[in-house]
């Protein structure tokens, strides 16, 4: 690689400063940007603004009524940190089984988000747990829900002078799983993925949340499902027709990964195992 | 000679655990690959592709590239001083396209530049004007008449046959006949090093080439031929090679007569190195092939007729594919007693990606087909896979298809034997087929046999040299015309140097090949490098020992044959010299210290016309077993466990040897489950590993090695072959494993999941996923 025109700011502070100015391209572990750009015709490169020199990004905090990460934690961070695997047992389970550990150990949850591929593993975990980011410019602060920043396959709502400087979740407890298929065992990217989270006392479900990845232009919640299980007992015929709704709300496409078909009864399929696993555990 | 010693514990290093001769080279980045070569006052050369699969070309202005500050040179068809093309089979193959494109690899135009940037910019600032042509993208529909035509001769590239007994009355012999039809995939051969070349004009008004080649000789002809010079101005030099697989030989001869042209027109050092995207488009890949198989068995299951019709893609040019075919032709029938054989062969020209030579050359296809068939006839007949093959499999003095009898002994059944005995195959399968249906993960164990011919055979011309220069201090350089491209060529040729000679084998530096050096070895493939170089090196160092060994026994005072070389010592008795005291003698006497051993194979013999004769010197034997876990509800397949069994006559070095088969079943692997080079239109569907996707090593088995030594009366210390052997029946096995856990049989290749679920593979898609995901609404 060519040496690049870099700005490595050491607070956040500098960095929005930076961020302020047009035609800057952030880099966080730089896994999907650094492919993305290494693909582009137009050179030469644009000027790179590097995050992973600002500390204050890379924490994992408690708070009384929820957690923060970074967006500069990486995968690897996520997977072992005894926090995420109390509150957040589905983003764990996710960090864990993508990539590589090479790649876990630049990737970043940010970067992830901010990528918007539909098929970016940490984006239904986020889905279900309710995931707030915390959006900042020089100027201004906002707070969506994670369903509200994605618009299309790598489109969001970020303002171009603006940077995702916090993800947070409620400390809630749930039960959940994230479950994906991929071509090989490692270095693959979903092909399909669903992500749950439940609230069940006494075998009936309270609450449930259920988002799917790579079938469709964003992440998608499978809201016909999550409407027949809620205020029901889980067993297994219940699942069964769960399953088979969520399968109906996948909109997926063809493409180099998978076929249609496959992705759409796969959604089924997955949901499906997911949730006997937590019957079996009840 | 070192004698041969059936027990084989009379060797000094023949045999054991041997380093790689390169090993500290390699991890420690001394190595030199073909990037890594550079030159003061270099330029930077590239490509213009053509956009078209097939297209005539109506004008080229490279007046604005010219213009262009920086610009040392712009070069269409209408600079070459010699031929436009080159081929070793076939010399069609453009350099630099004059009349029409043929796929999208092909090249318009060369740029050389002062940077690499200068020389992207100015090729695009080159206006070819193109009418497209109708594109070939299907084989078959290629073949016929009404089809458009790719080369002005016809789209027929090979036909190869094999005629044996009449097929009429073998039918009419069997109390069943199965057809089937199977399907193998073009794939990639994924060398971590793409192509590289730095290309220098010579004093002597030739060029100087040194790059990432696989066979120097045939490149060598390649540029002297386009450049019309004499074979001695064009010097190649192989740098250390970052794997090849058959794949750095006609795809380094296109790059290297363009680096060449662009250096002498200059007169400058040209460096070229391709990107992983350019090698994925230019560069040629394995046949995909559509084999029909139509089988009769009488009811005792012995084989009676083989009726075989297989379509090859060739893509746009020959390349290898005549040989390719032929070795296809063979062994068709798999190691298998059949008394009437028919089997047709075509590969037809497309505007696809050609294809050429690939570790295995023209086998995996025939072996997943074979070995998939075997197991459905032992279904039909009640019989398990093993039983099948063991009444059909070829034995001591057997006759193959092509009518030679074999006089080496045959150990196809031995290496059956041991696969199925050591992961207990019958009991396994069998349970396999009857398993609980709760659980949507199925088990399966599958097995495949092969023969394979080692060397060349009767494709042509079959010699190699070895040249061994021992210094006076007792150290030595060993050269080979054949290379080393990771298979472990430098250290197998070391070894057997130092067997010979009583040297240990870290006092040997081995230079990579350079075509002033050594004389034309032919090609470094077909699995023949141990046995032909190992050959000449035994022949070299024999020479040698010969001239000085009666110094020895002068310095010793002994009789020549009581001497004893080893470890760096000659002794007779209680008494000894080193081998440095020796050369140094020798030198001072004016004894000749170099050698030049040259060894050429046996005969073999071939009749076009009906497909019959002796076509291979010796045959290998192998067999391999898999076990898989597939998930009935994914598709999902899993190797657990894989045993490879190869008659390599002897284990040269145990861990070049296993190596050879880690490596030969992870690329079977790839085969099997997961690679597929895809194109549409003749349009490639994808440009890199993000989405050729390879096997990893989390995918990787546990891998269980065993080797016989059924001891080749012709291989040095009875060696035979083993790179290709180890490749060949991994998909097979896997396909087999994964039918006896499914009960469903795929007659395609690659068992992707959606393939394993759906019988359905994936559509190549146009973009990227995410990218293409933005239709999804509309
Ligand atoms: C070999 C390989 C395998 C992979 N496997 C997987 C997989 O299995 N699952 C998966 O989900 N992904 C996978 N990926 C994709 C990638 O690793 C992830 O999406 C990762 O989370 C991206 O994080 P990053 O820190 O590397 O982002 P970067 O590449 O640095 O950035 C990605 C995008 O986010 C923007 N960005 C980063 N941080 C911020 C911020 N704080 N505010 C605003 N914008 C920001 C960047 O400008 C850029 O557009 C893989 C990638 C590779 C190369």
């Amino acid at each position: 690689m060519k040496e690049q025109d870099t700005i490595n700011p050491s607070s956040l502070r500098q960095a929005l400063a930076a961020k302020a100015r047009p035609n800057l391209v952030v880099v966080a572990g730089g896994t999907d940007i650094l492919v993305q750009l290494h693909d582009r015709v137009d050179r030469p490169w644009p000027k790179l603004l590097v995050l992973d020199g600002i500390k204050a990004l890379g924490k994992i905090t408690l708070h009384d009524d929820f957690v923060t990460i970074g967006p500069n934690v990486t995968f690897s961070e996520i997977e072992s940190s005894p926090i995420i695997g109390k509150y957040a047992p589905q983003l764990a389970q996710a960090a864990s089984v993508a990539g590589s550990v090479q790649i876990r150990n630049r990737a970043t949850i940010g970067g992830n988000v901010a990528n918007a591929s539909p098929a970016g593993d940490l984006i239904p975990p986020l889905y279900v747990l309710g995931a707030t980011l915390e959006l900042l410019s020089v100027r201004t602060k906002r707070s969506m829900p994670i369903e509200k920043f994605f618009v299309g396959p790598g489109k969001t709502v970020l303002k171009s002078n603006e940077l995702i400087t916090a993800i947070r979740i409620s400390k809630v407890k749930r039960i959940g799983f994230f479950l994906r298929l991929g071509t090989r065992q490692a270095l693959a990217i979903s092909k399909v993925s669903v992500a749950a989270a439940l609230m069940i006392k006494s075998g009936i479900i309270l609450d449930v949340k259920i988002a799917l990845g790579a079938v469709a232009p964003t992440v998608i919640r499978a809201g016909v499902a999550e409407e027949l299980l809620r205020g029901n007992r889980l067993d297994a015929k219940l699942i069964d027709h769960a399953a088979e709704a969520a399968s109906k709300e996948a909109r997926p496409i063809d493409d180099i990964r998978s076929v249609a078909a496959y992705r759409k009864e796969m959604v089924g399929i997955l949901l499906k195992r997911g949730l006997t696993k937590i019957l079996e555990s009840m | 000679m070192a004698k041969e010693n059936p027990q084989g514990n009379k060797f000094n290093v023949i045999g054991k655990a041997s380093p790689r001769v390169d090993a500290i080279d390699k991890v420690t980045g001394r190595a030199r690959y073909g990037a890594d070569h550079s030159r003061t006052g270099q330029l930077y050369g590239a490509v213009l592709n053509s956009p078209y699969p097939h297209a005539i070309i109506k004008s080229i202005n490279t007046e604005r590239a010219r213009a262009l500050d920086g610009i040392r040179a712009v070069l269409t068809h209408a600079d070459i001083p010699g031929a436009k093309s080159f081929g070793g089979i076939v010399p069609h193959q453009m350099v630099l396209c004059s009349g029409k494109v043929r796929y999208v690899g092909d090249a318009v135009a060369i740029v050389a530049a002062e940077t690499p940037e200068l020389a992207d910019k100015a090729i695009e600032l080159i206006e070819v004007e193109y009418s497209p042509c109708p594109v070939v993208s299907d084989p078959e529909q290629a073949l016929s008449p009404s089809s458009p035509l790719v080369h002005e001769d016809g789209n027929l590239c090979a036909h190869h046959k094999v005629r044996k007994g009449d097929i009429e009355t073998g039918f009419k012999n069997s109390d069943f006949v199965i057809e089937h039809e199977y399907t193998t995939q073009k794939v990639e051969h994924a060398y971590i090093e793409p192509e590289a070349v730095l290309a220098e004009p010579g004093e002597n008004g030739g060029v100087t080439i040194t790059g990432s080649v696989q066979n120097l000789y045939s490149i060598r002809r390649a540029v002297a031929s386009v450049l019309n010079l004499p074979l001695n101005r064009v010097r190649v030099i192989q740098a250390t090679l970052g794997g090849s697989f058959g794949g750095k030989d006609e795809a380094m001869s296109a790059i290297c007569c363009r680096a060449a042209l662009l250096a002498l027109t200059t007169g400058r050092p040209v460096k070229m190195v391709n990107t992983r995207e350019q090698s994925m488009r230019e560069s040629y890949k394995r046949h995909p092939y559509k084999m029909r198989y139509k089988v009769g068995v009488s009811n005792d299951g012995i084989l009676q007729a083989m009726e075989i019709k297989i379509i090859a893609d060739a893509g746009a040019y020959a390349a290898t594919s005549q040989f390719v075919t032929w070795r296809s032709v063979v062994q068709a029938t798999g190691p298998y007693v059949v008394p009437h054989v028919k089997t047709d062969i075509y590969a037809a020209y497309t505007n696809n990606c050609y294809t050429g030579a690939m570790r295995g050359f023209g086998s995996p296809q025939i072996c997943f087909a074979v070995e998939s068939l075997m197991d459905e006839l032992a279904a039909q007949l009640g019989l398990d896979p093993f039983e099948m093959r063991l009444r059909n499999t070829l034995k001591d003095g057997s006759i193959t298809a092509t009518g030679q009898k074999l006089t080496h002994r045959v150990t196809l059944d031995e290496a059956l034997r041991n696969v199925t005995s050591a992961g207990g195959f019958k009991a396994k399968w069998l349970a396999n087929r009857e398993q609980d249906s709760a659980s949507p993960i199925k088990k399966g164990i599958g097995i495949s046999c092969s023969y394979r011919g080692v060397s060349l055979g009767a494709e042509g011309a079959d010699a190699a040299g070895v040249g061994i220069s021992l210094q006076t201090d007792g150290s030595a350089v060993v050269t080979c015309g054949l290379v080393d491209m990771g298979q472990g060529a430098a250290t197998t040729i070391s070894l057997v140097v130092a067997e010979e000679l009583g040297l240990s084998s870290d006092k040997i530096v081995f230079l990579n090949a350079d075509t002033t050096v050594m004389p034309d070895s032919g090609p470094t493939v077909a699995s023949r490098t141990s046995f032909m170089a190992g050959n000449a090196a035994r022949v070299g160092s024999t020479i040698l020992k010969d001239r000085i060994a009666p110094v020895a026994a002068d310095m010793l005072k002994c009789k020549a044959s009581a001497l004893v070389f080893c470890h760096d010592f000659i002794s007779a008795g209680s008494s000894r010299i080193t081998l440095a005291q020796l050369a140094a003698e020798c030198f001072r006497r004016g004894i000749s210290l170099s050698a030049h051993g040259w060894y050429k194979s046996p005969k073999t013999t071939w009749r076009e016309e009906d497909g019959t004769g002796d076509a291979y010197f010796t045959f290998v034997y192998g067999a391999n077993l898999a076990e898989v876990e597939v998930d009935i509800h994914t598709g999902r397949v899993i190797v657990t466990k894989f045993i490879s069994c190869h008659d390599v006559g002897k284990v040269l070095n145990i861990n070049g040897a296993k190596g050879q088969v880690y490596g030969g079943v992870a690329m079977g692997m790839g085969y099997a489950l997961l690679e597929a080079y895809a194109e549409e239109d003749g349009q490639p569907k994808l440009g890199n590993f993000d989405e050729y996707l390879l096997p990893t090593i989390c995918d990787m088995p546990q891998t269980e090695v065993i080797f016989l030594e059924g001891d080749d009366p012709l291989g040095p210390y009875g060696a035979k072959a083993l790179g290709e052997p180890a490749n060949e029946i991994a998909a097979p096995a896997i396909a087999n494993a994964v039918a006896n856990a499914t009960g469903r049989r795929v007659r395609e290749l690659p068992l992707t999941l959606e393939r394993v679920l759906l019988g359905k593979n994936l559509i190549p898609g146009r973009e990227r996923g995410s990218a293409m995901a933005k239709g999804a609404e509309s």
